[in-house]
């Protein structure tokens, strides 16, 4: 697995660059917490095989996860999930894919 | 313009037998817009692994997430940490791997194939089918020691060797289940109830398929050749027969289609196993603290499932992701209801055969 660590200032422009729809599919959009912080990966595969191609990127809670729905439609259930789990704001994401709303907040984040 | 009313289907209802909820904006039949509510057994299983067991426990509790493809969580998630450790199964345990996991792709389709006949208003076939899924339920509890819920993976390698009785039981049981198949292709082919009248329903095209990064069985009948088992050599497949099955309709037949073809491979694969199974032993000693990360994908019966795992030298691991097929083909799911008529939402959703204990988690 080869990690590609991007300024999250620059992850979406990078995303847009690399993804073509014919060639990859996102296997998986998730958060690792990072004590404090999340970093955000996303995950592709090649249709015809070989490494993953893995991109993350380091975002304090606060911040806003860009979205990449609009060039990857599948991508906002992904999006969703990070939000429910994490509590990170992803834009255009909702609340409530997994939890209720008056549930447990953000339960993978380590520091609360 | 007509009016458009708002019909839900589930969280219970007739034709579902997982726990979800669809609300459909239908204009007359037509279903014009389409959402889903699919967290009605989130078991918080992430944060679960992640902070109560100790990593060699995590095998068992992941196979919990689905009662289905049990062993493919199992396999998933061990190679994982196996990759992080650096150890590797001995051949003899690869191929015990690989009958395990394709005897839960056999059973998992067979539900399929009868839950879609069952929508057909085939009830008898139905039953028919889950007797004949009897046959597979049988010959796991002779591998493993269970009919679902089996424990057969472990770190390092299996927890059961297998030997000439239950290579005959097995040999046995396959052979009563491919008479059992023909019948079944050929009612799938010549029905008209299952297969006249379900050509041209649900249809996700190939373009589509791939917008929607879709998997398993349901990219493969649109025409997308994707599988797991094809271009990631997780287990050894291209020594026992793996054949990439792909078919173009798209529509709910192409699916039956496929799922079909793949039980007839995954019968093919399981008989090379048991006429080549290699000697030796069945694990390998397991020893260090997975200190890294790793991303295994496997080809579960819906598709490609994904576990990311990642440690720091403790027993308890950082995080572990699990990633399943039917959570990633929620929104082709979506994309293909709107369109098409609200009599055949059901149908539509049994033949992507989802699971929603897998994507809830």
């Amino acid at each position: 697995m080869s990690k590609n660590m991007i300024p999250k200032e620059e992850i979406f422009k990078s995303l847009q660059e690399f993804y073509k729809p014919a060639v990859h599919h996102l296997v998986s959009l998730h958060g690792v917490d990072v004590g404090g912080a999340l970093e955000v990966q996303w995950v592709f595969a090649h249709y015809a095989g070989g490494e993953l191609e893995v991109f993350a990127s380091v975002f304090d809670y606060a911040d806003t996860v860009p979205s990449i729905s609009s060039m990857l439609p599948s991508a906002w259930i992904h999006e969703a999930e990070l939000k429910d789990m994490f509590g990170i704001d992803v834009e255009g994401a909702k609340f409530g894919l997994l939890l209720e709303k008056d549930g447990v907040k953000a339960p993978l984040r380590k520091v609360q | 313009m007509s009016k458009t009313i708002n019909i839900p289907l589930g969280s219970q209802h007739v034709a579902l037998l997982e726990p979800v909820h669809f609300t459909f904006e239908c204009e007359n039949e037509h279903i014009i817009a389409a959402s889903a509510d699919v967290g009605y057994v989130h078991r918080g299983v992430e944060l679960a692994v992640a902070s109560k067991f100790r990593f060699k426990q995590v095998g068992y509790v992941v196979s919990r997430v689905c009662g289905l493809c049990a062993i493919i969580h199992a396999t998933c998630y061990t190679l994982a940490v196996e990759e992080i450790i650096g150890i590797k199964a001995t051949r003899r345990a690869q191929w015990l791997r690989i009958v395990a996991n394709e005897l839960d792709r056999v059973h998992s389709h067979l539900l399929c194939l009868a839950h879609t006949a069952e929508n057909a208003g085939f009830e008898a076939l139905f039953m028919q089918t889950m007797k004949d899924r009897e046959l597979v339920m049988e010959a796991q509890e002779a591998m493993t020691g269970n009919r679902v819920q089996f424990d057969y993976i472990s770190i390092g390698g299996v927890v059961k060797d297998m030997n000439s009785d239950t290579m005959g039981v097995l040999r046995q049981k396959l052979d009563l289940l491919s008479q059992k198949m023909e019948h079944l292709h050929s009612l799938f082919t010549t029905n008209h109830s299952l297969s006249l009248k379900y050509k041209g329903i649900g249809t996700l095209s190939l373009a589509k398929a791939q917008e929607f990064c879709t998997i398993g069985p349901i990219a493969r009948a649109s025409g997308l050749g994707y599988d797991v088992r094809a271009v990631s050599n997780y287990l050894p497949y291209d020594e026992v027969g793996f054949e990439l099955i792909v078919e173009n309709g798209g529509d709910i037949h192409s699916r039956n289609m496929v799922r079909l073809r793949e039980i007839d491979n995954s019968i093919t694969m399981i008989r090379n196993v048991l006429d080549g199974l290699p000697e030796g032993d069945i694990e390998v000693k397991v020893s260090g603290m997975p200190d890294g990360e790793s991303y295994i994908r496997v080809e579960a019966p819906r598709g490609e499932c994904s576990y990311y795992v990642k440690g720091a030298k403790a027993q308890i691991l950082d995080r572990v992701k699990i990633k399943t097929p039917t959570f990633a083909c929620i929104p082709a799911m979506i994309d293909v209801f709107v369109g098409s008529n609200y009599a055949d939402a059901a149908a539509i959703l049994a033949s992507f055969d989802p699971c929603m204990s897998c994507t809830a988690k």
